[in-house]
């Protein structure tokens, strides 16, 4: 979970805006709808691919353990990774809003990518020095899956945090830039 | 609003479909059916081993373990650390 979603995120959606800004496709939509709804629809159907994708996933390999596996507890596993898959919707959305400002920001996918996947080791590497910037702090992590405690109140805050952050300059880079 | 909801399932359905999405869909339950497996078997060769020892209620030891698999959040690499620094 840890290391395994940002990556997904990050192989995902680095292309969504930045190869239809690269192609020049945006204009064909400016004619009919605005660019706050390009951006957030973007943003919002990003969103829902990754989940599918992690629920999909989680899905079959239960499936798979149920089938495949002796004195595999089939309703027991199932309800842990529905609950770590819930935990990991905020964390979600605080790196897929770093991508997406990202792929707003340089016309070139392969860039969004480079400038994506240092940022994510650039968070992993400031651990050492300010832990309570990193997204990757553990304590931040280990506090989702810890309902009904301050714990993981201020670990969703922070997470809706940087996605407010990223969301915002990630939109104002889209609003204001040459299509 | 409508154009929005038309923009997001038009997004949404072209990246369902495209082949980046299936190779890591894909991906993605190789890694968690791997994840499974491996603490499935970490769980049985635990409870091997304390068979072995005698001593230990299996299904003690059994209990005790799902707590450590829910406490580390299934994390299989943490999973076989605690697992190797279990004395035996």
């Amino acid at each position: 979970m840890l290391l395994g979603t940002p990556a997904l995120i990050l192989m995902i959606h680095y292309d969504k805006l930045a190869q239809e800004n690269y192609d020049g496709t945006f204009r064909y939509y400016l004619f009919r709808t605005s660019r706050a709804k390009i951006y957030w629809s973007k943003f919002a159907s990003a969103l829902a691919e990754i989940a599918l994708i992690t629920l999909t996933a989680t899905l079959i390999a239960v499936l798979y353990g149920h089938f495949k596996l002796d004195n595999f507890d089939t309703l027991k596993v199932l309800g842990y990774s529905l609950k770590y898959w819930l935990a990991g919707i905020t964390p979600l959305l605080a790196f897929s809003s770093m991508v997406f400002m990202f792929s707003s920001w340089v016309k070139r996918p392969f860039l969004a990518l480079l400038l994506s996947a240092a940022t994510v080791i650039g968070a992993g590497v400031i651990m050492n020095w300010y832990p309570w910037m990193s997204p990757f702090n553990l304590d931040y992590w280990k506090g989702l899956f810890v309902p009904g405690t301050q714990l993981m109140l201020n670990s969703v805050l922070i997470y809706l945090g940087y996605t407010a952050l990223f969301s915002t300059l990630g939109f104002l880079i889209f609003k204001k830039r040459d299509l | 609003m409508k154009a929005f909801l038309i923009l997001f399932k038009d997004n949404l359905l072209t990246s369902l479909k495209s082949k980046k999405t299936i190779f890591f869909l894909v991906l993605y339950v190789v890694i968690f059916a791997l994840a499974i497996h491996v603490v499935e078997e970490v769980q049985q060769e635990a409870i091997r081993r304390v068979v072995n020892q005698g001593g230990i209620d299996p299904e003690l030891y059994r209990m005790s373990f799902n707590f450590m698999v829910e406490f580390l959040k299934l994390n299989s690499n943490d999973i076989v650390q605690s697992f190797l620094s279990v004395p035996l």
